[in-house]
């Protein structure tokens, strides 16, 4: 059974007592709570759909595969051939779903509030990389795997999404909310070389 | 710890003093061992010293201990053949207690200070082993013989089967958990290079320098391979550090991973092949990196193999007396590892390559004789040893080698053109024999990647065919057996490695060493002896499994023709170390009995792994708590906070109930159940799997995949379904809410969310493009609180203003948005238990908050927390089914009673399926519910239903128990079960048979054994 102490802290977010590696060196991890988070889907060769996501959101659609599109206060990330993750700052959610009901009335497309059934997982320091090979079977390398790029993935057994953040060695991982003990259970284990801190 | 060895005080315990002169095998200078590290350790009980660089085998030879280990099948004493991977031999189990490796080849085991290593397979010591006395009866038990003898009659072999079964096997398995972790690692690279030897340094130098990400592994102590164990120049430089030298160049390349210690073990489809790290068993014990091995998964663009040859044995009479010992190991012991494996040395070959351990022993001050089988040796070491004056006896053979538990002499004699022994034999002593049949390229790798060998009769040797992946091969496990070749093909295999994947940048040049020719080989499989095989003493084919020449003539004779016939009669290459050095020898052997070329008898297929891997290499991090994820819901620390016990249900884990001090299960739920009867219960319903379901054709969707009708559900109304598949089996149930004209919310059951989505997905967009639906998983989401009883609306209006809660306002099977304990919520009136009931949902991110408070808010009116099992006997006094529990999949919707749920004028999947004859037959197994005479007997669930009498043999079946409770609130034991014909049985008395073989008779009921009409949920 899980340890109980930890996944409150995991749940919550809260910094765990496992952090005492050297900083530079350590992998840096933490739970982004709160975002907003809106599954959009719609038709990318109807033209309406795609001026109506571009109006309500203030930022186009990213439409090729394995990309991610950054806004002013958005990140949208393609999912799929019409599938997108809208994501935007704390306590948007309500407002960024009004606009989007607003301006794809009428159209054949749904926007489903999914804040709460994922977090987002914020991944940075010099062993981001070999952290992340330890579960996900994607090449990272800066060659194959740069900022405005994202895929999805599995990291060990949890399905996710990821992407990276600026040319840093920091990433961002999409997690289903019901996996977070699961991940930062995996994230302990594969961190025992490298240490880790909390935190984002 | 280590220390250095002098200078150095005298030790307490006797026996364990005077360190470097218990080495009396050590030369005085030379070798890449550190001479200033002096290590302890302990084999089979006794201490001994050895250097830092050593391995266990050279350790052990350092300070004159050649009998390590005991034959498998005949307990005859073994010594050390190779000083490599391929050892037959020398097995060890390793370490004590949790930690401890089985069967560890000694060649490959770095010496570290403390190690503590035991043979394998001897009792009770391997000088002294009782089982010896098998070798005695050798002649009775053949090829073959274990299996005729003891397997004639069933009850002979139950007899001498736990006597057979004791006396054989190898190491010990750690019987307890291990306490290291292993990791696994994901990677990718343009050009993987498999072997660190002057081939695989070369490819990964040409390939590193055009700027490719390129990995290189070899799986020793130390890369360098043969140049190692060789006392050539590389580019000027003596080979060692020609070594040291590409290492650092290559350590300055970012993009280059040099990966020591490391097995490539598995080339598999997709040029995906597979790495095995060893790091920590190297180091001193407070050393070790927190991971002791690590898997690497490696995705690479192009492969180069440069894995080297293994040298054969010859095959002669008691060949496996300890002093006999390949003759390329012999080098390595005397240049890398500077012992002298013997005093007086013979060397017996059938080619060139042999004569350069006369040459490495000549300079060791060994006398040395050389027994070439070939007429006319040519080659450049003959040569050189020649001119070293190393004495040379050309067209001889050893024929048998003499001694007790060591090496003592040999038996020399001439053997003609024709293969005919000439005159009596010559006895030469010596406590030494090198010897060399040849090289066998390792093409293991290359035939895993699917390539097929081809064979060389020149070298008699597989080599690599055409390549069936992006794999070239290089060096001598492509025959290049001269260091000059092998650094030129490695240096272009890398090159072309390179451009293949892309990169085309300058690769500098290869290698420079000097030329040499390899010389001529002469085909020996068998060394003929005086008395014929099959009298003469055992000539050992395979030394790991006890297979001689006798064994494999005898198996010809049996009529095996197919070399994986021979294998499996005689074992031969089924050890551990599957035939390394043995198979070649033993397929020529059977070829040249059968008077057929050796690829005529078949090649022997090379599966993954090369080399064992590790249990713990394999499970990697993901064990215990790490071994499948665990899902919890929002509300999961509340239930860890009061208590609950948890019941997995696929991989969320749900409160199954919550004991109070004292009570057990069955206290337990009585108390729950009673309570959601009487006043009100909540339950965490998060689970359930909610799909999001949006589109103008959203309910046609629906109608599709459920049995019953959508259309007219109004907007805010909830309804069942059952979802079939194409047979018109139930496979999924749930409540489905409209919460807008094109806008639905889907409940599947907890452990079928992601089946079904997959489902309602595969319908989409395969067969049903055109329908304009687009589904959201929304099961994470939402937090969902189920209120269950009379007073959970008295609960829910504390915290819930603005919804009107009057039932005609808020009727049974409709939803609401509301707002609970401040949060914006959806509450559907919908009822598991047949009590009033509202599942209240919030944001997961809100979940714990509102549960909390509905818990506050319900107090007054004595609510109390219920787990999965509370829910399940609810459940099943009103005769509500649990998908994969009642039904198996082979149950239709009017095998449960539930036709009503069947539309008639609307097509669904499965409709067509329940118009079949057997769907439609009245004796199908069908639901009902079963009450036990004995109101205190609670069945076994999946207790057969009896057709007829007990006692009858065989007895027909009716039926089984599918869920069986004892019910809190009638006071009496209830189950459900699955019965042929059962519908039209009502009230019939049937027996139904428990485990211990008695029966209890039962009457067969209504499912719904409480509140038939159904007016609580509705009031």
């Amino acid at each position: 059974m899980l340890d109980t102490a930890f996944l409150r802290s995991a749940l919550t977010g809260a910094p765990s007592s496992t952090g005492s590696a050297p900083a530079t060196r350590a992998l840096r991890a933490g739970w982004r709570e709160g975002l907003a988070l809106i599954n959009l889907r719609g038709d990318p060769a109807d033209a309406a759909f795609l001026d109506a996501a571009k109006q309500a959101l203030r930022v186009a659609l990213p439409l090729d595969a394995g990309t991610a599109r950054d806004g002013t206060a958005l990140r949208i990330v393609r999912v799929g051939p019409d599938d997108w993750f809208v994501i935007g700052g704390h306590g948007e959610a309500d407002a960024l779903m009004r606009r989007l009901r607003t301006g794809l009335a009428g159209l054949h497309a749904a926007a489903t509030d999914v804040s709460s059934g994922y977090t987002v997982l914020r991944l940075s320091g010099d062993p981001v990389r070999e952290v992340l090979a330890q579960g996900c079977p994607l090449d990272l390398h800066p060659r194959a795997f740069r900022a405005g790029q994202a895929a999805g993935s599995h990291w060990f057994r949890a399905s996710v999404w990821l992407w990276q953040l600026g040319d840093e060695p920091g990433f961002e991982l999409l997690v289903r909310r019901s996996f977070m003990g699961y991940v930062w259970l995996m994230l302990q284990q594969v961190s025992a070389e490298c240490g880790l801190t909390t935190g984002s | 710890m280590s220390r250095t060895a002098a200078p150095k005080a005298n030790t307490s315990a006797a026996g364990e003093m005077t360190p470097t002169t218990s080495m009396s095998h050590r030369l005085p200078q030379g070798g890449l061992v550190q001479r200033d590290r002096v290590l302890d350790f302990r084999f089979n009980g006794r201490a001994y010293q050895g250097l830092r660089g050593d391995t266990l085998a050279s350790a052990l030879l350092a300070n004159g201990v050649h009998l390590v280990a005991r034959s498998f099948k005949y307990h005859r004493p073994r010594g050390i053949l190779s000083a490599g991977v391929e050892e037959p031999n020398a097995l060890v189990q390793l370490g004590e207690g949790a930690s401890t490796v089985p069967n560890a080849r000694m060649t490959e085991v770095p010496l570290v200070d403390g190690l503590v290593a035991t043979s394998v397979h001897a009792s009770p010591s391997v000088e002294f082993d009782l089982r010896a006395v098998n070798g005695w009866f050798s002649r009775l038990m053949p090829a073959g013989f274990y299996y005729k003898t003891f397997m004639a009659s069933q009850a002979a072999w139950h007899f001498f089967e736990k006597h057979i079964r004791r006396a054989s096997g190898w190491g010990e398995s750690p019987r307890e958990r291990d306490p290291d972790r292993y990791d696994k690692r994901f990677a990718h690279c343009d050009v993987l290079v498999a072997g660190g030897g002057v081939a695989g340094l070369s490819a990964a130098l040409a390939a590193g320098r055009t700027g490719a990400r390129v990995i290189v592994c070899d799986e020793q102590q130390a890369f360098g391979g043969w140049l190692l164990s060789s006392d050539e120049q590389v580019d000027g430089l003596a080979a060692a550090q020609w070594v040291e030298q590409v290492l650092d160049e290559l350590g300055r390349m970012p993009e280059v991973q040099v990966l020591a210690r490391t097995t490539a073990f598995g080339y598999h489809d997709h040029d995906f092949v597979t790495l095995a790290e060893r790091r920590a068993d190297h180091l001193p014990a407070g050393e070790r990196p927190v991971y002791r091995e690590r898997l690497w998964k490696v995705r690479a663009k192009q492969v180069v193999l440069a894995t080297g040859a293994h040298e054969r044995p010859l095959v002669f009479a008691d060949n496996d007396l300890p002093g006999v010992m390949l003759a390329g190991a012999v080098s390595t012991y005397v240049r890398r590892y500077a012992v002298v494996p013997g005093r007086k040395a013979v060397v017996f070959t059938n080619n060139d390559a042999a004569y350069d351990s006369a040459l490495a022993l000549h300079a060791a001050g060994v006398p040395v004789l050389v027994v070439d089988a070939r007429e006319q040796p040519q080659g450049a070491l003959s040569a050189r040893a020649r001119a070293a004056g190393i004495e040379l006896l050309p067209g001889g053979v050893v024929t048998e080698a003499r001694g007790g538990k060591h090496l003592r002499s040999v038996l020399i004699q001439r053997l003609d053109a024709q293969g005919r022994l000439g005159d009596a034999p010559r006895e030469v002593d010596c406590d030494l024999l090198a010897v060399s049949g040849g090289f066998s390229p390792v093409i293991h790798l290359h035939c895993q990647a699917g390539s097929k060998p081809v064979w060389s009769d020149e070298d008699a040797a597989f080599q690599p065919g055409a390549a069936a992946q992006s794999e070239r091969s290089a060096g001598a496990c492509r025959r290049r057996m001269d260091l000059c070749d092998a650094a030129r093909e490695g240096h272009a295999a890398g090159s072309a490695a390179a451009t293949a994947s892309g990169f085309d940048g300058a690769t500098g040049r290869a290698p420079a060493v000097a030329a040499m020719a390899v010389g001529t080989q002469r085909t020996l499989w068998l060394v003929p002896h005086r008395a014929g095989a099959a009298r003469a003493p055992k000539q050992f084919v395979d030394l790991q499994n006890d297979v001689a020449a006798s064994d494999l003539l005898l198996a010809v004779r049996e009529g095996f023709e197919s070399i994986e016939h021979v294998k499996r009669y005689t074992a031969m290459g089924f050890g551990t170390d599957q035939g390394k050095t043995g198979n070649i020898n033993g397929m020529g052997i059977v070829a040249q009995a059968l008077g057929k070329p050796v690829p005529q008898v078949g090649t022997t297929t090379f599966r993954p792994n090369y080399t064992p891997v590790s249990f713990g290499l394999v499970a990697g991090l993901e064990l215990g708590e790490g071994f499948d994820p665990v899902r919890t819901t929002a509300m999961h620390a509340w239930h860890v906070a009061h208590d609950a016990l948890f019941e997995d249900v696929g991989q969320w884990k749900r409160p199954w109930y919550y004991p109070r001090p004292g009570e057990d299960l069955h206290a337990a739920v009585g108390r729950e159940v009673l309570a959601v009867r009487n006043a009100v219960g909540m339950l965490d319903a998060s689970t359930l799997g909610k799909i999001d379901i949006q589109g103008p054709d959203a309910a046609t969707l629906l109608n599709w995949v459920y049995s019953n009708a959508w259309s007219k559900l109004e907007v805010g109304k909830c309804r069942y379904g059952l979802m079939l598949d194409e047979n018109g089996m139930v496979f999924d149930d749930g409540v489905t809410v409209r919460l807008s004209e094109n806008h639905f919310l889907m409940h599947t059951t907890t452990g079928g969310a992601a089946r079904v989505l997959a489902w309602l997905e595969r319908w989409l967009q395969t067969e049903w493009p055109h329908l304009k639906v687009y589904l959201t998983s929304v099961t994470d989401h939402w937090a969902t609180t189920a209120l269950a009883g009379p007073r959970s609306r008295d609960v829910l209006m504390k915290l819930c203003s603005d919804v009107d809660f009057d039932d005609a306002a808020f009727p049974f099977m409709s939803c609401r948005e509301a707002t609970v304990a401040g949060v914006k919520a959806r509450i559907m009136r919908i009822s598991f238990s047949g009590e009033r009931s509202y599942e209240v949902n919030v944001p997961a991110a809100d979940g714990a908050r509102v549960w909390g408070a509905i818990h506050e808010a319900g107090r007054a009116f004595g609510i109390t927390a219920y787990g999965t099992e509370t829910m399940h006997v609810l459940r099943a006094e009103k005769g509500y089914i649990i998908v994969g529990q009642d039904t198996d999949g082979s149950v239709t919707p009017v095998d449960l009673g539930m036709g009503g749920l069947v539309a008639k004028t609307k097509d669904f999947i499965g409709k067509r399926s329940l118009a079949r004859p057997d769907t439609s037959r009245s004796d199908r197994k069908q639901f009902v519910g079963l009450l036990t005479d004995d109101p205190g007997i609670v069945l076994p669930e999946g207790a057969q239903v009896l057709a007829g009498e007990p006692g009858a043999i065989p007895t027909p079946m009716a039926g089984h128990v599918t869920s069986s409770y004892a019910s809190p609130t009638l006071g009496r034991s209830i189950a459900l079960a699955l019965v042929k014909g059962g519908q039209g049985r009502m009230g019939e008395r049937v027996h139904v048979s428990t485990r211990d073989g008695r029966s209890v008779t039962a009457t067969i009921a209504n499912p719904v054994f409480y509140d038939p009409k159904s007016e609580r949920q509705h009031a």
